[in-house]
């Protein structure tokens, strides 16, 4: 009996060993990571607001690059996911359910619709190695190179170039926009015959460029740029994913049509991102990578002078977004609510702690994160930390839901002064850093079948 | 009793197994995003003009020090660069930031608030160049703690900042996989190896700022031209010139009448231009020895049309260059991308700046990160890089189909470890290779590059 156990024991061991290698080995192959080409690429903050309905003294707009770095054409499929809140009435400007950023731009209402938080997808098919780009408040245009299936032709038969609509890059649906962009690899040679359903492949690369410019004299350019977050496929056979059962009795079991997912369930294209082995989970297997557990962002204190000897204060804009989305629905269903912790660590070494929650779309100055309208009582202000830079680190706090993770993206945003004019302003943009995986669990990415697709 | 004990060893075994392997398997690729044993910030710039704010933070929650190296590539009066070091240590305690700005260092005079790292030197005024740390022990000897993680702040003209990643290589924490000498070993074993390519996507020089251009200054009104116009900002009279004229009277134009006796297809007026620093991953800081690297640079533009060019000059130890002509010929798309690799002397890494301008010279840059990717070796059973079964002691060296072909992750390498270029040895002139028979008579071994540190 003994001798039994024992060799259990050692087999045990040896499986935890072999476990680990395969982990080890498949852990290794892909991972999330701004700075290689993926299947998934995430923008988590994209801004137009090519009016200045507010008033700021300059416009704003976005600027998305996407390169295929494969040698083959591809279908792209590109979303906006739109959190722009409106009004309930009108907004300062007299539109009704006009854009808004806080209650104080709505006229006798509040800010913030149950329908805010919605996707505008658009289809894009680009050529092996090519480059393009598009403002996000105009669109874009793709060259033309008769290098694909299906390049628009016209009357004298030549190859036209493509635009929003016919295979090129739309613009936002709104002139004042605040959300993501996301695009990822489909099947189809075309964007008529592309079912929207992702595959495996990995070949995706893109930055985001913000811009705040004004016109006139002095005017004003400021830039400020980072890499789009690449989340990996797990397989690059460039077959689609399987459609899989979300809800009902059959959630997570491979399907053709609703009817295979019994009551309450339906048949979605669903991207999973890390596996959960728990039955009735969503997701058992892997498409792409898991979210990472944890995010670190270098940041300085909210408040801390800036280098260079201005007196300017330095402030940082943290943009979080879920990596599980819904994008068949509208408004806080779409996503789940994600209570993010965080840790502070300032150059004493002091710790500290905060948290939010995070659900749909979260940008957000540090300071308001835990001291909103009093920046100098926050954990973040160089007021209450005294030193001029911290570590945070920031992680979502996981769930047992088995139709969505509690992952979450993120880019964060420097701001040397406030305000304008533009010469006493400048910033930039960079991605975290992240660390870990939550083993075990899984996020969803729902993407709308065909008929829905605009 | 016993049989607990059996339990628990076995068990215990296997974890300790999982332990190694996990460390090992923690060998990802060099990354910007992941904390590392060895952090470079290729660019660091110090001209009066702009400055660098560095910021380093240790992830762990242990103290981690770590050697680090400002590598001169400010030029020399015969146009050649520098190439030497400045060495300094700091010390950080559990997960403890720091920063400093590089023109000011950080020393006791011009403390910071903060637990004090250790004393950072300043770079000299002109200062371009490098920052490289490698994490060390307390005799400085390199070690593996996948710690550090940091960002480079480039400061100025004026208020204008951007900021990049540093650039992490993971060590391997496998017992024996770092020999503790001053040598680095960019081979995939001891540290990542360096990529083979870093991809930037830019827009070409010469084609209008498409942002500025439909909300900013885009251009000067031709009857005006010391007032701005753009398609938010309409001249009094007159048309808005985006362009310049070539010959006749010169100035704004928005078509060749308004070029008295010249055309309209002078450069916009609103422009973007991209600039990219290279270091090699080759360093001898020990014998302050440039690296000799000649750069390739192979892309398309917007329309799916090849370009491609090369370095006319070896790189040294430091480099910064546009892409714009006449390093590549005009492209004729707004967008492009550009593979740039090392065609003999080793690998290089790269980073990425941008800078913008409209038309009354209001300006603005932004950084990134490059893009990195890798080239297919084959892999042991134990995850170890091969070329041949020889390499893993004649056992199956997997993925061997795929060695030599391009890679952004492990899962193009049809088993195989998606790591860095190949150089020849012996033969080949150090050129890249995939396999020996580029070599003329000599070989193509494992990928490998080398940071010498000088003795501690």
């Amino acid at each position: 009996m003994a001798n039994r156990i024992r060799s259990t024991a050692l087999i045990g061991g040896v499986a935890v060993v072999a476990v680990f290698l395969l982990i080890a080995q498949r852990g290794q192959a892909q991972t999330i990571a701004s700075d290689r080409a993926a299947g998934y690429v995430v923008f988590p903050k994209v801004v137009v607001d090519s009016g200045d309905i507010f008033h700021q003294g300059r416009a704003v707009d976005t600027l998305i690059q996407l390169t295929n770095t494969s040698p083959d054409c591809r279908v792209v499929e590109c979303f906006y996911v739109n959190a722009t809140k409106h009004c309930s009435g009108i907004n300062i400007n007299g539109v009704t359910n006009g854009a808004c950023r806080t209650n104080a731009d709505c006229i006798g209402g509040t800010c913030g619709l149950a329908t805010d938080w919605q996707e505008t997808n658009f289809f894009m098919v680009l050529s092996g190695n090519q480059a393009v780009g598009w403002s996000a408040n105009l669109g874009g245009v793709i060259p033309p190179d008769a290098g694909c299936p299906g390049e628009p032709v016209g009357p004298d038969g030549s190859v036209l170039p493509r635009g929003c609509g016919t295979g090129g890059p739309c613009g936002a649906p709104e002139t004042f926009f605040a959300g993501e962009v996301k695009c990822v690899e489909v099947d189809g040679d075309t964007p008529t015959d592309s079912s929207g359903t992702p595959i495996g492949a990995n070949d995706l690369k893109g930055e985001a460029t913000i811009y705040e410019v004004a016109a006139g004299i002095p005017g004003g350019v400021d830039v400020r740029g980072y890499n789009g977050v690449g989340i990996q496929a797990t397989s690059v056979s460039g077959l689609p994913i399987g459609k899989t059962c979300t809800g009902g009795p059959s959630q997570g079991a491979t399907c053709a049509t609703d009817a295979n997912c019994g009551i309450g369930g339906s048949c979605d294209i669903a991207m999973c991102l890390g596996s959960n082995p728990t039955a009735g989970a969503v997701c058992g297997t892997a498409d792409y990578v898991s979210c990472p557990s944890t995010l670190i962002l270098n940041n300085f204190f909210d408040g801390a002078p800036d280098f260079k000897g201005f007196g300017l204060p330095i402030t940082t804009d943290l943009t979080l977004v879920p990596c599980s989305e819904n994008l068949t629905r509208t408004g806080p269903a779409g996503t789940p609510n994600v209570v993010a912790q965080f840790l502070v660590y300032n150059e004493f070494e002091q710790r500290f702690s905060a948290s939010t929650s995070v659900r749909c779309f979260k940008e957000t100055r540090l300071t308001d994160i835990d001291a909103p309208g009093n920046p100098a009582a926050s954990i973040f202000s160089i007021f209450v930390q005294g030193t001029l830079t911290g570590q945070t680190r920031i992680r979502p706090v996981i769930g047992s839901e088995l139709d969505v993770g509690h992952g979450l993206l993120g880019v964060a945003e420097e701001f040397v002064g406030v305000g304008f004019p533009f010469p006493l302003r400048g910033s930039d943009a960079f991605n975290l850093n992240y660390v870990g995986t939550n083993p075990g669990k899984s996020d969803v990415v729902v993407v709308p079948p065909p008929a829905t697709l605009q | 009793m016993r049989t607990t004990h059996s339990v628990r060893r076995g068990w215990v075994i296997g974890a300790l197994g999982a332990c190694m392997l996990v460390a090992t398997a923690a060998r990802a690729d060099v990354t910007t995003e992941r904390p590392g044993s060895i952090l470079i910030f290729p660019k660091v710039v110090s001209d009066g003009t702009r400055d660098t704010v560095i910021q380093i933070t240790n992830t762990s929650n242990t103290t981690d020090c770590a050697r680090c190296f400002y590598v001169n590539g400010q030029k020399t009066p015969v146009g050649v660069a520098q190439c030497s070091e400045t060495d300094f240590e700091i010390c950080l305690t559990k997960q403890q930031p720091t920063n400093w700005l590089v023109s000011n260092g950080r020393q006791p005079g011009n403390q910071f608030p903060g637990l004090n790292p250790g004393l950072v030197p300043p770079v000299p005024n002109g200062f371009t160049g490098a920052l490289v740390c490698a994490e060390v022990d307390a005799s400085l000897a390199p070690i593996a703690m996948n710690a550090l993680k940091g960002e480079a702040t480039l400061e100025g003209p004026g208020t204008d900042l951007s900021k990049y990643n540093g650039i992490a290589f993971l060590g391997g924490t496998a017992s024996g996989a770092n020999n503790g000498n001053n040598d680095l070993n960019l081979n995939g074993t001891e540290y990542n190896a360096c990529p083979a390519t870093s991809r930037v996507n830019f827009v070409p020089a010469g084609v209008p700022d498409a942002v500025i251009g439909s909300l900013g200054n885009a251009g000067l009104c031709v009857d005006a031209p010391a007032t701005p116009c753009g398609p938010t900002l309409p001249c009094a009279t007159g048309a808005c010139g985006t362009l310049t004229c070539v010959g006749g009277l010169g100035g704004p134009c928005a078509t060749d009448a308004d070029c008295v006796g010249g055309t309209c297809t002078g450069p916009p007026l609103t422009a973007v231009s991209t600039n990219v620093t290279v270091l090699p991953c080759n360093i001898n800081m020990n014998a302050q020895l440039p690296t000799s690297v000649k750069l390739n640079l192979n892309g398309f533009d917007g329309a799916e049309v090849p370009f491609s060019a090369s370095s006319s000059q070896p790189l040294s130890c430091w480099g910064t260059f546009a892409i714009a002509p006449p390093l590549i010929r005009q492209l004729g798309t707004g967008f492009a991308t550009v593979e740039i690799s090392s065609g003999s002397g080793g690998p290089v890494l790269a980073v990425v700046e941008t800078f913008h301008s409209d038309s009354v010279g209001n300006t603005a840059s932004a950084a990134f990160n490059a893009h990195m990717e890798g080239q297919c070796v084959g892999a042991c059973a134990n995850g170890a890089p091969c070329l041949t079964t020889a390499d893993c002691g004649g056992a199956t060296c997997a993925g061997v189909a795929s060695i030599g072909s391009a890679c952004s992750s492990n899962a193009s390498c049809g088993g195989g470890l998606c790591s860095g270029p190949r150089f020849c040895v012996g033969g080949g002139n150090g050129r890249t290779c995939t396999s020996d028979a580029d070599c003329g008579g000599g070989t193509c071994p494992l990928p490998s590059a080398i940071i010498r540190l000088p003795g501690a």
